[in-house]
């Protein structure tokens, strides 16, 4: 197979992809996407990982430093694996801010940057055109494997792979501006190369692994074998560079700029990557680890002096299977493809939105708005990009030119790792850490830069000499690990001691709490300016499409016409759109020119966070408010029950206590009118006069009850203080309710020698509370051989303490509430023979004396506890009720 | 800018599914573990046959284990409130 075949062959297969990739963009065009919108799509897609480096340079690296190739993918394996913990997040940030590019992505967390931005593609591009320069090289490089000894190669390979690559690049991923960022015919056709190429590795694996050497065993012993032999040594690995590749490797498979357009810009949403999670690193593991039989095998089996790099192609070649190796070089020149389509449009789009578009702006910032402003921006951005492609395409062959093809550029693959995670710690603490600031992020990736392209890229170019590291620690991996410390080390320290803008906080909050930023702080613009939006978008996306945004917005707002009202939310949205195509940084600027607004301030944000915390502050009041509110209701309905029941009594009360007072008085009626009658005996008329005598008794009784309670209630009692011994009024106050009372015989328990207690109160009020108590016993008391228990005590206060108890059946729970109230009686008026008036009185009293009364629960019948103080209070007497008692 | 308030507690699927979700963290903590230590620890053993066996056997697995995963998660009815835990 001559090199002119496989030269229209690799034509042929270009006008394939086009063909595919044409086909994909019609289909999406007329909204046919949704077959396409697949996982496995995005995942193949994925694949533009694997450049023509995995083909070519894997094999040779791992020839001769054995295992270390494998951190390339490794890498990517540990960060997929991670995927929904990690990734998902960029990715839905970076789709709620309708991220274009990492650069975009980073100057749109700090604060729509445009100098970061630009800083940033300064970076991209550099780290690109040697790694283009790589791809293009290897074709011909491949091309050469063909070509028989003294055959000369056609000429400038690499010039026509270049024009060819930058024109399917501008057709397919320049077609039109789009509000985001995608190119489904671009993701069709590198998902169709991603399968060429994987079959095509898989077949020329196999075919080593099971054609020329015995199966996995076999290789297995012919690694063993490298050990002991001389190229051995190379293979040991080297702690420090595992550790630093394996790093770089994860790093770059998010930040490379073709990496973060296929993973996180032409992603529609965050769910494909359950999909790609496990099923991207199952393409990478396929991969990598058939590059190890062809090292291996490629090195017993070819002579000495043949380049590693083309083992791929060298082994099946050798053994005369041309076609085999005509379908490994269409596999490698699939990687090359995707990987320089990809990247151009992917630096191309940051090039245009971050270099050329901020310039724009400036030389005609008179001009961008208004209406004297109509040329078509739109086509004026599609040309920008169109040429930043041919240019990085271009810089990508002049750089392979100057080079002279040389094997200086197989190691360009790492070097644009490295150049690439320079952005990484920006990103990294961007997502987490709300305090990282712009100036930080600058210094740090300024800094990290300057020491990446003095170590490691210039040197790589052999523009500046190696620089030696000291003894024991492997050059690159030195020079990435100090890169990659001052960069963080310089946006730590800077961010700590920075005061971001309020644009920039506003955007921290968003990416890092992953929050739509809809609340822009700016006052509501006027109506003109709406329609200068409308110009503005219709000439960057053409007047159809403009119209139907703002007819869509204006629908949403329950607005007819095409000119929505210009809310924040609405302009929000509607500059995210537009970032979505030019950049955060550019349509800031763009928003700011046309609608000659300033910038956010620190009191619109605080006016921001204000109505936040308002509306937070607000529900906390509602919620403690509602909580008082129940509580108030529940002590409102536990008084409505007392309430009720006393009132219940009190009627029961008023009833009773007019009976109280008409029996007797209708018995002194009916007898004081016999005594009327002149016949009545003697006797009869002494007897009649001495029930009349003792009915007006009770009656005065009743009567002094209620006038003693009246006293006692408006603090007009006066205390008269004696000393006392209690063992005395126990007896008195014993003898009095014995001699009232009924005629059970009552078990009196008594303490005498505890009962000698001296006690400073009024005795006369004492003893009617011990009455009362006592009598109470006496009455209530329900056991069949009835004992009244009396305790007493002399508190450590040194107040003294009665207790009266009995063992009867006590007062059931739910009237202990109430036996202290006036008018209570528990139970059958009859029998009680009072008027419920007793233990309110004995309440009021040992209130007057300083003391208290209440009821102790759990004492095997009712027990009634008195506490004296140790001397009495001296009675206070309020002003007002000597002032009342007065008038 | 709605103040979200977090769910302190879950009701069976929704903490299934947040269980899957740190499973997936610790299958990837393993495998970088396992990719990164023994090679560092051990470079005289894992830099032939014996590395390759281990670095293959290891991430076969980490795939496998991830696929069964996402498999159940994509499954598992994803809950209306779910943050980003």
């Amino acid at each position: 197979m001559t090199p002119e075949t496989l030269g229209l062959a690799a034509i042929a297969y270009v006008a394939l992809m086009f063909l595919v990739a044409h086909a994909a963009d019609r289909a999406a065009l007329r909204g046919r996407w949704r077959w396409m919108d697949r996982p496995v799509i995005y995942t193949l897609s994925l694949s533009v990982y694997c450049s023509a480096w995995t083909f070519y340079g894997a094999v040779g690296y791992a020839s001769r430093s054995g295992l270390e190739f494998l951190t390339i993918y490794l890498g990517p394996g540990i960060v997929f694996a991670g995927a929904w913990w990690g990734l998902r997040r960029l990715v839905r940030v970076a789709r709620m801010h309708r991220v274009t590019s990492i650069a975009d992505l980073i100057s749109s967390r700090f604060g729509k940057s445009p100098g970061l931005a630009a800083l940033v593609t300064l970076i991209a591009v550099l780290a690109a055109t040697p790694y283009i320069a790589l791809q293009l090289q290897s074709v011909s490089m491949a091309i050469s494997a063909f070509a028989e000894d003294g055959h000369d190669l056609p000429p400038a390979i690499a010039l026509w792979v270049a024009v060819g690559l930058a024109a399917f690049a501008i057709l397919f991923g320049t077609r039109n501006l789009a509000a985001d960022e995608r190119h489904h015919g671009v993701v069709m056709a590198i998902a169709a190369e991603a399968v060429v190429k994987l079959a095509a590795f898989v077949a020329v694996g196999s075919y080593v692994l099971w054609g020329l050497a015995d199966g996995p065993g076999d290789v297995l012993a012919r690694i063993d074998r490298m050990a002991v032999s001389a190229g051995g040594e190379g293979w040991l690995i080297r702690p420090d560079r595992w550790f630093t590749l394996i790093a770089l490797s994860g790093a770059a498979v998010v930040v490379l700029p073709r990496m973060f357009h296929v993973l996180v810009v032409e992603a529609n949403d965050e769910d494909r990557l359950h999909h790609a999670g496990w099923a991207f690193p199952a393409y990478l593991a396929a991969m990598s680890f058939l590059v190890l039989p062809i090292a291996v095998v490629g090195q017993d089996m070819l002579p000495k002096g043949t380049n590693p790099d083309l083992y791929v192609l060298e082994l099946p070649l050798s053994q005369g299977h041309d076609t085999l190796a005509a379908f490994a070089f269409l596999g490698g020149f699939s990687s090359a493809m995707s990987m320089v389509v990809v990247s151009a449009i992917a630096v191309s789009t940051m090039m245009a939105n971050h270099w050329l578009m901020p310039l724009v702006l400036r030389l005609q910032s008179a001009r961008i708005s208004g209406p004297a402003a109509r040329e078509d921006l739109g086509t004026f951005m599609l040309n920008a990009r169109r040429m930043a492609i041919v240019a990085v395409i271009g810089a990508g062959w002049v750089y392979h030119q100057i080079s002279g093809g040389t094997s200086a550029l197989a190691s360009m693959g790492i070097v644009a790792f490295s150049g690439m995670a320079q952005v990484v710690p920006a990103m990294i603490s961007g997502l987490l850490w709300r305090g990282a600031t712009r100036r930080g992020a600058i210094a740090g990736i300024l800094a990290g830069a300057s020491i990446w392209a003095m170590l490691i890229f210039l040197p790589s170019l052999g523009l500046l000499p190696h620089a030696g590291m000291p003894a024991g620690i492997d050059p690159f991996a030195g020079a990435v690990l100090l890169a990659l410390s001052v960069n963080l080390a310089l946006l730590t320290l800077i961010s700590l001691f920075d005061f971001p803008d309020p644009v920039e906080r506003l955007q921290a909050l968003s990416f890092v709490h992953a929050i739509a930023p809809d609340a822009s702080p700016s006052e509501t613009a006027r109506a003109p300016q709406a329609e200068a939006l409308l110009t503005l978008a219709g000439r960057i996306w053409g007047s159809e499409k403009a119209l139907d945004v703002f007819r869509k917005s204006a629908d949403i707002q329950g607005k007819s016409g095409y000119l929505p009202d210009l809310t924040p939310r609405f302009l929000s949205d509607f500059e995210r759109r537009l970032a979505g195509t030019v950049g955060a940084a550019t349509a800031a600027a763009l928003m700011t020119r046309v609608l000659g607004r300033g910038g956010v301030t620190v009191s619109d944000l605080m006016e921001v966070a204000g109505e936040a915390s308002r509306a937070r502050e607000d529900n906390r009041r509602l919620e403690t408010a509602s909580h008082e509110l129940s509580r108030t209701a529940g002590m409102l309905q536990e008084s409505n029950e007392k309430l009720t029941a006393l009132s219940a009594q009190k009627d029961a009360f008023l009833g009773q206590i007019s009976h109280e007072l008409r029996t007797p008085m209708t018995s002194i009626r009916a007898l004081s009118e016999i005594m009327m009658e002149p016949e009545l005996t003697a006797p009869d008329r002494a007897r009649f006069a001495g029930i009349i005598h003792d009915e007006a008794a009770r009656m005065t009784r009743l009567l002094e009850d209620l006038l003693d309670l009246a006293v006692l209630e408006g603090r007009h009692a006066r205390l008269k203080p004696a000393v006392v011994n209690l063992h005395d009024m126990i007896d008195r106050a014993l003898a009095t309710s014995g001699a009232t009372a009924s005629s059970r015989e009552f078990t009196i328990l008594r303490n005498p020698v505890a009962e000698h207690l001296a006690v400073i109160t009024d005795p006369d009020r004492l003893l009617q509370v011990l009455i009362n108590l006592i009598a109470n016993a006496r009455k209530y008391c329900d056991a069949e051989f009835p004992v009244i228990r009396i305790d007493t005590r002399r508190n450590r206060d040194g107040g003294t303490q009665i207790d009266i108890s009995d063992n009867g059946s006590g007062i059931g729970p739910e009237s202990r509430a109430l036996i202290f109230e006036k008018f209570a009686r528990l139970n059958d008026p009859a029998r009680a023979g009072g008027a419920g008036l007793g233990l309110a009185i004995c309440k009021e009293i040992m209130e007057f004396l300083g003391g208290s009364i209440a009821y102790l629960p759990g004492q095997g019948g009712a027990c009634f506890r008195v506490t004296l103080p140790p001397r009495p209070r001296v009675a206070p007497v309020a002003p007002n009720d000597d002032a009342g008692s007065g008038r | 800018m709605t103040p979200r308030t977090r769910r302190l507690f879950l009701g069976r699927d929704a903490y299934r599914r947040r269980r899957l979700l740190d499973a997936t963290r610790v299958v990837t903590a393993l495998f970088a573990l396992a990719a990164l230590l023994p090679p560092i620890w051990l470079p005289q053993y894992f830099s032939y046959g014996r590395g390759a066996v281990w670095l293959a056997v290891s991430w076969t697995a980490a795939i496998l284990a991830t696929a069964a995963l996402h498999h159940a998660l994509g499954r598992t009815p994803r809950p209306e409130d779910e943050d980003d835990a």
